[in-house]
């Protein structure tokens, strides 16, 4: 088990380079100048050069690349251009933000989805099917900045319950993003967990459990729902995931002081350094979040776990 | 029950690990354990207020909350050049000289100055005064913040010059050639005074701003919130206000809303949008009246037609600026002809070409160009500008016949262009405390490659522009200025569209309430009623 | 699926092929829900491709009004206005172009490459397949949003540089699933006998493996519509997507956000295009995987 993980851990470092460089590249294809973008619109010529020579930017892209990663193996993800902190001190700062919206809202998903979907490959074929069904698929196809937005007109400006944007005011802050984020994972797993539930309900084993006469309330959740589980919580990984990406548009719609945000604000200002290190970040926790959901796989099926060698 | 129970534990499980991700994200850092701290502070500050708003009678309060738009991307005085930047600088540090409420520059950490030559200006320093760490500023501090002012590309347009310690509190400045700016960019954050050891031991002074400000900074929340607290032995006595904060809220509407339910005190930037709706609200004070910053369409005189003199007096004659206003500002500011910005002194009308169709006409014929042929790319960089240019799209084609196409990019793109040169026309702005600084920004030909957008390269400019630096007498200053600003006019070097309002929306029980035309705000000032 | 066909030759293949294609249309027909999603996707094309004949660019779709700005919906305008007087109707129904087209093209371009890339790893194997998905790994090390982010960031505003990017995201998804439909048949009899008779790679894999993979590539293919539509409208709402004025949902209610306080009615028909160009693709996409492979299901 630990060799797997380590395994795991060091195949990251391969593509942690490769992403690195690649968002390096890209970055440089940038037609902004980061040192007149720090300057503004009032800036000097002799500060605009002065300001290029101290951030080291008329050096050639692989000389600052080496530089970066001589920096990156000691932990240091750099300085920010715009602030002049150290870019980690930044990301972390701001870090914490981002999960308890990913956690909260994967939460929130979760809540509402397994019932859905359990519920509805049990009355399969019903109204409650229908329309339960239906409403995941809503989930699905609503780009989430709409229902932010639809969000913050019923319940922040026209109901005034929760603020209408930021993260100053504790769990009432947080309720909109994460039903706005929860709201679109929330479909994909209804309609993992039903469609899993049903093939499940399916097998033979199934069938021996209720002809032994076991309440249906036990089979569904003694036997049933285990086994179901196994895709559910694939996809609950996958959609951790994308919540990251997704975080970017709702922590931007909510104005939510995350690393989505951040990131976005520092492309913007072509701060490249904290582009970089957000992306690490991001990639880092994508990854992780992959491992995990391999050796929850495991935990919960045992011919899986097997492979782990 | 209790077996079901356990097949969620895979799930939370996930959700535990994720936190152990955030778990160790705040264990490795500093700043993140005091942000999480800090938060419960402004919360317990911000539901304090409106408990007091509502019990009306709010005498007793001492906390001002404030919404800004933007986060500050430093607190040190030197590190940025940025506007919100300046607002935090204003709360924890002095400059020799400040800007008053009617743009005039007055004493601040100076008691009193004389100009000993063209050159030499010696300045007596106020006495007793502390800096936060309670060492007295002396002239060695003087000299070590002028200097770095010098050292820091971010600021060291605003440099002052030499600086020589004469005694403890006198010092000594030497110019390059007779500089009527001087005192002005002495009022620039970038000449704050910090203490000189400090500066030499290399503090950080963007976790510790140490200045001699009316506030000390308690806490940065990054992405969330500034807090301050009054500084007791601040020279001009303790401010009333004990706490403040500085909230940042990035959503127009959210600020409004926030100043509404009485969350916060004092909206910095309002949604123009909500101008209206807020000047109808009770209990809040709209303020909206002229700043220093300007915005033209800029276009580059070293391309055809705008090489064309007749040709940018027909297009600065063909545009309707009101409309612009309307559109753009939702009536947030007010329409200019002058090439300069008209709350400086010096700046005249004279000469500049005004809204007529029938002269723009006129102009045209007179360039001897075919408007089919004129058509060019205006760059706009953000949703105003971009609502402005499409007035400037439908004026051109409407009057003049000239089809122009808009061009939209990001901010640092269009810096990165328009200071190479690189385009034909965008709208854009200049801000700046005096007019000196303006015209050497934007029209002196040093500046072309930067801040010089159009190119204008003219000696009669350039050498006006040197004669208004070198005439220290203030009343001859302005009278060159007005040439100056005559000359500019006639040249009509870019087409000015319209000076933006500074607009502030506070809780009507603010007392000594400040704000000039270059948006500064002391806040030592304020009070509750 | 029809390992039988141990036939290299053309005309017989296509033979077989003409009764399948009519085989999955009949069982896409019985699903309704399937039926209803292509019904709403041909009346979005049919909008898309006349929305720019009926109304004009300049005087209709982008021309400001500012005497009738910020109205709300009436006979005159069914939508209201914006901001600049436009009616939201118009350009709602013209952003149909602007998000479709940009999709389609996108995922052409995207499919074209998946699939060289991922037929050639799931059908050589090797080396060649580790280097190419080490390499896809790397793309897929970061979430596809904000790979697009970057890259859009980088290159700038234009509709152009909006399809680069959402194709540089997408390639790696589609050569992951075409390597992945393209395994299980490298080994079929048929494909062996083909190689047995020297036929060239490129002919086996074009003619013998991708046909016999369609099924997993077609529905990715109709879900990737979709899934590019939702992000360029993602990256327009954050000011990264189509450059304005042109019409396009995700850049209209990142405008309406202003406005959402008096003029509400901003923010719900665009978002409400969006929501239904993404449900009836989806819609389809699902009840293309039903057709196409029952056991999928």
């Amino acid at each position: 088990m630990t060799k797997f993980i380590i395994k795991r851990l060091l195949a990251l470092i391969p593509v942690l380079i490769g992403v690195t460089l690649l968002v390096f590249c890209i970055l440089d294809l940038a037609p902004g100048d980061p040192a007149k973008t720090i300057l503004g619109e009032e800036a000097s010529v002799e500060a605009i050069e002065a300001l290029r020579e101290e951030m080291g930017l008329d050096d050639p892209l692989l000389v600052r690349y080496g530089r970066y990663m001589a920096g990156l193996v000691q932990g240091d993800l750099g300085t920010s251009y715009k602030t002049g902190d150290p870019v980690s001190e930044e990301v972390w700062a701001r870090l914490p933000n981002t999960i308890v919206l990913a956690l909260t809202s994967t939460v929130v998903a979760i809540i509402l989805a397994l019932p859905l979907g359990v519920l509805a490959a049990i009355k399969q074929n019903t109204l409650f099917d229908g329309i339960s069904m239906f409403i995941s698929l809503i989930g699905i196809s609503m780009p989430v900045f709409w229902m932010g937005l639809l969000l913050i007109l019923l319940f922040a400006v026209t109901l005034g319950w929760f603020p209408v944007s930021g993260a100053d005011q504790g769990i009432r802050s947080l309720v909109l993003p994460s039903i706005a984020l929860g709201f679109m994972h929330m479909a994909s797993i209804a309609r993992t967990t039903r469609s899993s539930m049903l093939e499940t309900i399916r097998q033979d084993y199934i069938r021996t459990v209720r002809a032994k006469g076991l309440p249906e309330r036990e089979v569904i959740t003694d036997h049933a729902l285990k086994n179901a589980l196994i895709p559910t919580i694939t996809v609950i990984g996958i959609q951790i995931g994308q919540m990251l990406g997704g975080s970017v548009l709702t922590e931007s719609v909510f104005a939510w002081p995350g690393i989505g945000r951040y990131m976005i604000q520092s492309i913007q200002g072509r701060d490249i350094p904290s582009v970089m290190g957000c992306i690490i970040i991001f990639a880092i926790g994508f990854a992780l979040v992959n491992l995990l959901v391999d050796l929850i796989y495991g935990f919960v099926d045992p011919r899986i776990k097997a492979q782990y060698k | 029950m209790k077996k079901s129970f356990r097949l969620l534990a895979p799930v939370l499980a996930l959700s535990l690990a994720a936190g152990l991700l955030a778990g160790c994200g705040s264990g490795s850092s500093s700043s993140s354990g005091g942000s999480s701290s800090g938060t419960t502070t402004t919360q317990a500050a911000a539901s304090g207020d409106t408990a007091a708003s509502t019990e009306g009678g709010s005498s007793g309060k001492d906390t001002l909350i404030i919404a800004t738009a933007n986060e500050t991307p430093s607190v040190t005085s030197n590190l940025h050049n940025a506007v919100a930047g300046d607002y935090i600088n204003k709360m924890t540090y002095n400059c020799l000289f400040y800007m008053d409420e009617n743009q005039e520059v007055k004493e601040d950490l100076a008691d009193s100055y004389e100009i000993a030559s063209d050159t030499e200006w010696i300045i007596h320093l106020k006495e007793g005064v502390k800096f936060h760490n309670g060492e007295e500023m002396t002239a060695k501090d003087v000299k070590a913040s002028l200097d770095l002012c010098t050292e820091s590309p971010q600021v060291s347009q605003y440099a002052a010059g030499e600086v020589e310690v004469v005694d403890d509190y006198t010092v000594k400045i030497i110019t390059d050639g007779p500089d009527s700016g001087l005192l002005a960019a002495l009022t620039h954050h970038g000449n704050a005074i910090l203490p000189a050891d400090l500066i030499e031991s290399g503090h950080d002074f963007n976790k510790e701003p140490i200045g001699t400000g009316p506030y000390i900074m308690t806490a940065w929340n990054k992405g969330e919130s500034l807090e301050f607290e009054a500084y007791a032995d601040y020279f001009k006595g303790e401010p009333e206000i004990k706490k403040v904060t500085w909230k940042i809220i990035p959503e127009g509407a959210s600020r409004t809303m926030a100043l509404e339910a009485g969350e916060v005190d004092l909206i910095v930037e309002v949604e123009t949008a909500d101008m209206s709706r807020l000047a109808e609200t009770d209990g809040v004070t709209v303020y909206n009246a002229e700043s220093t910053s300007q915005s033209w369409m800029m276009i580059n005189n070293e391309r055809a037609p705008f090489d064309n003199i007749d040709f940018r007096r027909a297009i600065a004659s063909a545009i309707d600026k009101d409309a612009i206003v309307q559109v753009a500002l939702n009536g947030g500011g007010s329409s200019c002809d002058s090439m300069t910005p008209t709350t400086f002194p010096g700046t005249t009308d004279e000469g500049a070409p005004t809204y007529d169709v029938e002269k723009a006409k006129e102009y045209l014929a007179a360039s001897g160009l075919d408007p089919a042929n004129c058509g060019f790319k205006l760059i706009c960089s953000d949703d105003r500008k971009l609502r402005a240019g499409q007035v400037v799209q439908s004026c051109l084609k409407e009057n003049l016949g000239i089809d122009i196409e808009l061009e939209s990019m990001d901010l640092a793109t269009y810096l990165d262009k328009t200071a190479e040169g690189d385009y034909d026309a965008a709208i854009g702005g200049y801000t700046a405390n005096t007019l000196l600084q303006y015209v050497q920004g934007v029209y002196h030909s040093s500046s072309i490659g930067a801040s010089n957008k159009t190119r204008t390269n003219d000696p009669e400019i350039d050498a006006l522009i040197e004669k208004a630096k070198a005439t220290v007498d203030p009343e001859e200053n302005v009278a060159v200025l007005e040439e100056l600003s005559k000359a500019l006019n006639e040249n009509c070097p870019q087409v000015p569209l319209y000076m933006t309002n500074n607009m502030r929306a506070y809780n009507s029980d603010i007392t000594g309430f400040n704000l000039n035309a270059g948006g500064n705000t002391r806040y030592e000032l304020f009070g509750w009623n | 699926m029809n390992k039988d066909a141990g036939n290299t030759t053309a005309d017989i293949g296509s033979e077989k092929k003409k009764s399948q294609v009519l085989e999955v249309w009949k069982r896409l027909c019985r699903n309704k829900t399937a039926v209803l999603g292509l019904i709403i996707v041909i009346m979005l094309v049919l909008i898309g491709i006349f929305a720019p004949i009926v109304f004009d660019y300049d005087t209709q779709v982008i021309k400001t009004d500012y005497a009738n700005t910020l109205q709300g919906p009436s006979a005159q305008h069914p939508f209201g206005t914006d901001e600049m007087g436009r009616d939201i109707l118009i350009r709602v129904l013209y952003g149909t172009s602007t998000s479709l087209s940009i999709g389609v093209i996108t995922v052409i371009i995207s499919l074209a490459i998946g699939l060289v890339l991922g037929s050639a790893s799931g059908y050589f194997g090797g080396r060649v397949d580790m280097v190419i998905m080490r390499i896809m790994d790397i793309f897929l090390a970061i979430p596809g949003t904000l790979l697009a982010i970057c890259i859009v960031a980088s290159l700038g505003n234009s509709i152009t540089n909006l399809i680069i990017a959402m194709a540089v995201s997408s390639v790696p998804k589609f050569a992951r699933v075409v390597r992945g439909a393209v395994m299980p048949v490298r080994d079929a009899e048929y494909v062996e006998a083909a190689r047995a008779i020297g036929a060239k790679d490129s002919t086996i894999i074009f003619h013998d493996v991708l046909p016999n993979s369609l099924a997993p590539i077609i529905v990715q293919t109709t879900l990737e519509v979709a899934s590019v539509i939702l992000s360029i409208a993602g990256l327009s709402f954050l000011g990264l997507g189509i450059p304005a004025p042109r019409p396009e949902w995700g850049a209209m209610l990142s405008s309406a956000r202003t406005y959402i306080r008096d003029y509400s009615y901003m923010c719900l028909f665009p978002g409400l295009a969006i929501m239904i160009t993404i449900l009836s693709l989806n819609l389809l996409g699902d009840g293309l995987r039903d057709a196409l492979d029952p056991r999928l299901r």
